[in-house]
C-alpha cells in the first residue's frame, strides 16, 4: 500500500490557512488569528482510522520572502526535471538561516513528499507579488491544487482563477468557516484527484468521515434524548424531623431541584460539544429558565425511608405471601389468590403499625420521618422546552466551523423546534413525551425510539447542506 | 454467561470502557463475534477480570449470597412439604386420613400457584413493575447490599427484569423441592404407617362424579401404570361420613384396601407437583438466561463499549496537541507612534504597484509628489534594491493595505531608510476606490512595524 498522503497547506500570511486546517481537521485548537504571521513552524494533523493514518495535513506558516528565494533558486540554470533537487538543496542548505525560517519550514513537508494547497484569499486582487511564490511551488513540481478562501464580502475570484490557472490543474473554493459536511467532502474528493497515487487513502477518509459523521449524529440524539428523559424523571427529597416543612426548606429544595436540572442540560451541551471537537467555545447563551408554578413538590411521610404507601403496600405483599404460600415469597407480582385476604390484613396491619412506629423513638430520633420531594416535572411545555434548547445547540454545534474564535452567541428562539421539525415529528414526540413521563421501562423503551427519531431528523439536517 | 459475569461486567466498563483504542483493537481481533455481543462480551471480560486473593472474582464474591438463599430457601420449602405431607397425613388408627386435604396441599395449591408463575411470567416478558420498590430487583439488592459493605460492589445494580426472573426461578426451584418434599413425606409416612385413605365432603358429589374427577387427574399415567389409577370400586368403599363419629364397620374391614390409593396420590404429586414444576422450571431458566442477556447489554456503558469494540477509531487533530502553534501578536500589541500625513512629498514609491496608477492612488490619500517610482511584485530582489536606490528626501511608501506585511518588504524599507530621510507607510483601501485602508489593516501594519527595528519609518 501507498504512503499515507500528506498536504501542505501554504500560502501568504493571513490568506486562512490555519482557518482551512482547523475546519478540515476539526481542530479548534488551531492559531488562527488576523495577525500575520501566526502560524511559526509547521505542524502535522494526521486523520487516522483505527491507527491507520489516512492523510495528513499539514499548516504551515506564510512565504516572507518568496522573491529572494527564488532569486537563489534560479541563480543557477536549471533543468525542469532537477528543480526539485534545488528546492531540496536550498532547505538543507539554508536550515539553520533565520532569515528563511518561514521558507524552510513551509517548504520542508514539500520536499519530504506532500502535496501542495495553495490557499489564496478570493476577496482581495489579485497580484504580481504572488507570482515568486507560486513559481517556487511550480520548482518543486509535487502534485498541487489551489483553493480559494473568500475572507471578506467583496470577490475577486475570477481574477484569480485566470491567475491560477497558469500555476495549478486544479482550483477550488473552500470556506473554512462554514463547517459544510458536502463542502468537506467535496475537497477530499478534489485532493483525491491530485495524485492517483493517493486516490484510494482519500477514497477511504470520505467513507471514514461519512460514518463518522453519521455516529456523531446518533451520539447527539442519543445524549438529547437521554437527557430529556432523565430531566422529566428527576427528583429531589430532603428528610426533614418536623411535622410541617417551613418554606424556606421548600424554597431551598426547590432551588436545588432547578440547579439540577440546569446542570443536567449545562452537561449535556458540553457533552455534545465534545462530540463534535469543540472543546474551547466561548459561548454566552441564557441559562433554563424554571417558572416556580411549572414545579412540583410534596411531602410525605416515610418509616425506614419508605413512604406509608409503599410500607402499606410491603406489609400487603407480606400478608400475601403468607396466605398464598411459598410461591409468592419472592415473586410479589402475583398478590391474587388466597393471598388478598392476608394482603388486606397486612396492608392494615401496617398502616396502622406506621402510626405508632413513626413515634417510636430510639436514641432520641423517630423512626418515622417526613420526606419533601421536588419533582417529576409536571409542565406539559418542559420537555419541549428543552428539547428545543438541546436541538438547538446540537445544531448550532454541529454546524459550527472549529475555525471560528469568536464568542458563540447561543439564543435559542422558542419556536425552533415547530420551524424545524415537522408536524408529524412534533406528533411522535409528543407522544413519546408522555411515555418517558412515566419513568419505568416502557419509558426506556420510549427513550430509545425518541433518540431514534431525533437521529433521522438531525441526519435529514446535516447530512444535506 | 453467569449472574457473576453480569456483576464483574459491571466493574469492568467502568474501569475499561474509556480506552476506546484498546476495545478497537480487541474488537478487530475478535471481529467475527460482532453479531454475538454477549459472546464477545464474554470473551472480553475473561481478558480483564482480575481474581482476588481467594480465587474469586468480586462478581463471584457478590452473587454468592444469591445461591446461598437459592440453597437455603430451597431446603425450607423442602422440609415445609416434608411436614405438611407428616401433618395431612396424620393417622392415629381412629379415623382415616382424608385425601382430599392431601391433594389441595400437594396438588391443588401448587397448582394454582404455578398459574401464578405463569402469570409472573408473562407479566416479566411484557413490562416491568412502575413501583420499582416492589420489584425483587430492589430488594435482592437491598439484601447484598446490606451483606456487602465493599466500595466496588456496593454500585452494582441489578436490572429489574433480571431481578423479577430470578425470582420466578427461585420460585420453581423451590416449587419442586416443596413438591419432593411432600411426595417424600408421603413415602415415609406409607412405609412406616398403615394409613386409611378416604375421601370426604360434604359436597354432593357422588361416587361416580369422583370417579370422573380421580380419572381426569390420572389421565397422564392411566395407560401405562394402571395400578396407580384408583379403581370405582375403591373409590365407592372409600366414601367416609363421620356421621356420629362411628366408623362404618364396613370400611373397618377393608382397612386394607383403603391404603391402595397411595399409588394414586404418589403419581398425582410426582407428575402434577413435581413434573409440572420442573417443565415451568425450564421455561424459567430459558426465561432467566434471556433476561440476563438482556440485562448484560443494558449495563451503563456497555453499548458504548460494544460500540467501540465495532466500530472504526477515527482520530483527527493536531498530532502534537500541546506544541504551541501559533505566537500571537496581538499580546504585544502597544500604543505605535502614528505618522501624520502630508499633502506632499519627495516622493512616492508604490509597492507591488503598477507605476501609471501610482498618482491617482496618491490623489486618493489625499497627498502627492514630484517623483513616482513603482516596485513591481514580479520583479526580482536585485531590481527592486536597484530602484528604491533612487530614493531621497521624504518618502511615502502605498502599499496595500489588505495585504499582510511581509519581511521582504521589511528589507526593502531597510534598503530605502538609507537613502531617504524619512519614510511614511500609508496602507491603502480595495481598488477601485483606494484611499486609505481600514482602521482594521491600518492597526495591522502599525503593530507589524512595531516590531521591526526600522529607523525614520512609521504608519499612519
Ligand atoms: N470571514 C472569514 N474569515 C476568515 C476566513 N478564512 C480566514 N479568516 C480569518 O482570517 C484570519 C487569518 O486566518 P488564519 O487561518 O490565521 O490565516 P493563516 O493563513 O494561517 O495566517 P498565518 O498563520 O499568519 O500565515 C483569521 O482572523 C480568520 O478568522 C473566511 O473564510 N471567512
Ligand atoms: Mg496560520
Amino acid at each position: 500500500m501507498n504512503k499515507a498522503p500528506a498536504f501542505a497547506v501554504v500560502g501568504h500570511p493571513n490568506k486562512g490557512k490555519s482557518a482551512i486546517v482547523s475546519a478540515l481537521a476539526m481542530d479548534d485548537t488551531v492559531a488562527v488569528s488576523d495577525v500575520p504571521g501566526t502560524t511559526k513552524r509547521h505542524s502535522a494533523y494526521p486523520f487516522e482510522v483505527d491507527g491507520t493514518r489516512l492523510y495528513t495535513l499539514i499548516d504551515t506558516p506564510g512565504f516572507q520572502r518568496p522573491a529572494e528565494v527564488l532569486e537563489i533558486l534560479r541563480k543557477e540554470p536549471c533543468p525542469a526535471d532537477k528543480r526539485f533537487e534545488a528546492v531540496r538543496a536550498f532547505v538543507r542548505r539554508y536550515k539553520d538561516n533565520p532569515r528563511f525560517a518561514d521558507e524552510i519550514e513551509l517548504l520542508t513537508p514539500i520536499v519530504e513528499g506532500a502535496g501542495i494547497v495553495y490557499v489564496v484569499d478570493g476577496s482581495k486582487p489579485y497580484g504580481s507579488e504572488y507570482e515568486a511564490e507560486m513559481e517556487i511551488l511550480r520548482w518543486t513540481g509535487q502534485p498541487s491544487m489551489a483553493l480559494i478562501n473568500r475572507i471578506d464580502e467583496s470577490d475577486f475570484t475570477d481574477a484569480w482563477r485566470r491567475a491560477l490557472s497558469g500555476y495549478f490543474h486544479i482550483i477550488r473554493t473552500f470556506d473554512p468557516m462554514q463547517a459544510h459536511y458536502t463542502q468537506h467532502l467535496a475537497l477530499l474528493e478534489s485532493m483525491a484527484q491530485m495524485d492517483e497515487r493517493w486516490t484510494a487513502s482519500l477514497k477511504r477518509s470520505v467513507e471514514s468521515f461519512t460514518a463518522y459523521r453519521k455516529r456523531q449524529i446518533k451520539h447527539s440524539a442519543e445524549t438529547i434524548a437521554r437527557t430529556v428523559s432523565e430531566a422529566l424523571c428527576h427528583t429531589e427529597s430532603v428528610t426533614i424531623a418536623a411535622d410541617v416543612p417551613d418554606e424556606s426548606q421548600k424554597t431551598m429544595l426547590m432551588e436545588r431541584y432547578k440547579e439540577s436540572l440546569r446542570n443536567m442540560e449545562a452537561h449535556a451541551k458540553t457533552k455534545i460539544e465534545k462530540i463534535w471537537h469543540h472543546s474551547r467555545i466561548q459561548k454566552s447563551e441564557d441559562t433554563l429558565s424554571l417558572q416556580n408554578d411549572d414545579l412540583f413538590s410534596e411531602k410525605s411521610a416515610e418509616l425506614f425511608g419508605l413512604t406509608r404507601k409503599e410500607i402499606v403496600t410491603a406489609g400487603a405483599v407480606t400478608g400475601g405471601i403468607g396466605g398464598a404460600g411459598i410461591d409468592l415469597l419472592f415473586l410479589g407480582h402475583t398478590m391474587f389468590l388466597g393471598g388478598i385476604v392476608g394482603a388486606i390484613g397486612g396492608g392494615t396491619a401496617a398502616y396502622f403499625a406506621f402510626e405508632k412506629l413513626s413515634d417510636i423513638e430510639i436514641l432520641g430520633r423517630k423512626l418515622g420521618s417526613y420526606t419533601m420531594r421536588a419533582g417529576p416535572m409536571k409542565s406539559r411545555n418542559f420537555p419541549y422546552v428543552l428539547l428545543n434548547r438541546l436541538l438547538y445547540h446540537t445544531m448550532r454545534i454541529a454546524t459550527l466551523s472549529h475555525a471560528k474564535r469568536e464568542t458563540l452567541h447561543l439564543q435559542p428562539d422558542t419556536r425552533f423546534v415547530e420551524r424545524y421539525l415537522e408536524e408529524s415529528d412534533r406528533k411522535h414526540l409528543e407522544t413519546l413525551h408522555r411515555k418517558m413521563r412515566k419513568c419505568d421501562e416502557e419509558a426506556q423503551k420510549a427513550r430509545l425510539s425518541y433518540a431514534e427519531h431525533l437521529k433521522r431528523v438531525l441526519e435529514r439536517k446535516l447530512l444535506s447542506q | 454467561m453467569k449472574l457473576s459475569d453480569y456483576f464483574d461486567l459491571q466493574t469492568l466498563v467502568k474501569r475499561h470502557g474509556n480506552d476506546k483504542a484498546a476495545l478497537r483493537t480487541f474488537g478487530l481481533a475478535h471481529a467475527s463475534l460482532f453479531a454475538q455481543p454477549p459472546k464477545l462480551l464474554h470473551v472480553w471480560m475473561r481478558e480483564h477480570i482480575r481474581k482476588e486473593n481467594d480465587g474469586t472474582t468480586p462478581g463471584e464474591h457478590y452473587a454468592r449470597p444469591i445461591a446461598d438463599i437459592a440453597f437455603w430457601s430451597n431446603l425450607v420449602a423442602c422440609i415445609f412439604g416434608l411436614t405438611a405431607a407428616f401433618a395431612l397425613l396424620h393417622y392415629n388408627g381412629k379415623e382415616p386420613v382424608n385425601l382430599l386435604y392431601y391433594l389441595f396441599a400437594a396438588v391443588a395449591l401448587p397448582l394454582l400457584t404455578m398459574i401464578g408463575s405463569v402469570a409472573a411470567m408473562v407479566r416479566a416478558m411484557r413490562t416491568h413493575s412502575a413501583m420499582v420498590r416492589f420489584s425483587p430487583a430492589y430488594w435482592l439488592q437491598r439484601i447484598l447490599g446490606f451483606l456487602h459493605k465493599e466500595k466496588e460492589t456496593r454500585s452494582y445494580r441489578i436490572d429489574p427484569l433480571l431481578g423479577d426472573w430470578i425470582a420466578i426461578r427461585r420460585a420453581q426451584s423451590m416449587g419442586v423441592c416443596y413438591g419432593i418434599g411432600i411426595l417424600a413425606g408421603l413415602l415415609v409416612t406409607i412405609t412406616l404407617h398403615d394409613v386409611a385413605f378416604v375421601w370426604s365432603t360434604t359436597l354432593a358429589i357422588t361416587p361416580d362424579a369422583f370417579e370422573r374427577f380421580v380419572k381426569a387427574v390420572a389421565f397422564p399415567w392411566r395407560d401405562w401404570m394402571p395400578q396407580a389409577v384408583p379403581s370405582a370400586e375403591l373409590i365407592a368403599q372409600s366414601r367416609y361420613f363421620r356421621l356420629g363419629g362411628e366408623i362404618d364397620p364396613e370400611m373397618v374391614a377393608k382397612a386394607q384396601r383403603l391404603g391402595e390409593w397411595w399409588p394414586f396420590l404418589a403419581m398425582a404429586t410426582a407428575v402434577y407437583t413435581i413434573g409440572l414444576r420442573m417443565l415451568l422450571w425450564a421455561v424459567a431458566y430459558v426465561g432467566y438466561a434471556h433476561a440476563l442477556r438482556k440485562a448484560v447489554l443494558r449495563i451503563e456503558g456497555v453499548e458504548a463499549l460494544l460500540e467501540a469494540m465495532r466500530e472504526p477509531t477515527v482520530r483527527t487533530g493536531a498530532e502534537h496537541p500541546n506544541r504551541s502553534v501559533g505566537d500571537s501578536l496581538s499580546h504585544r500589541e502597544a500604543e505605535a507612534t502614528r505618522a501624520v500625513l502630508k499633502g506632499a512629498y519627495d516622493i512616492v514609491v508604490g509597492w507591488a504597484c503598477e507605476k501609471e496608477k501610482l498618482p491617482a492612488v496618491a490623489e486618493s490619500v489625499g497627498t502627492s509628489a514630484s517623483r513616482y517610482i513603482a516596485i513591481e511584485g514580479s520583479e526580482t530582489y536585485e531590481e527592486k534594491r536597484a530602484e528604491l536606490q533612487k530614493i531621497s528626501g521624504e518618502a511615502l511608501f502605498l502599499v496595500k493595505g489588505w495585504e499582510p506585511p511581509i519581511s521582504e518588504f521589511a528589507d526593502m524599507l531597510e534598503v530605502a531608510s538609507e537613502y531617504a530621510e524619512a519614510i511614511t507607510v500609508v496602507p491603502v483601501g480595495l481598488p477601485p476606490d483606494y484611499g486609505i485602508a481600514d482602521e482594521r489593516w491600518l492597526s495591522v501594519w502599525r503593530r507589524w512595524l512595531q516590531m521591526q527595528p526600522i529607523e525614520k519609518t512609521e504608519v499612519i
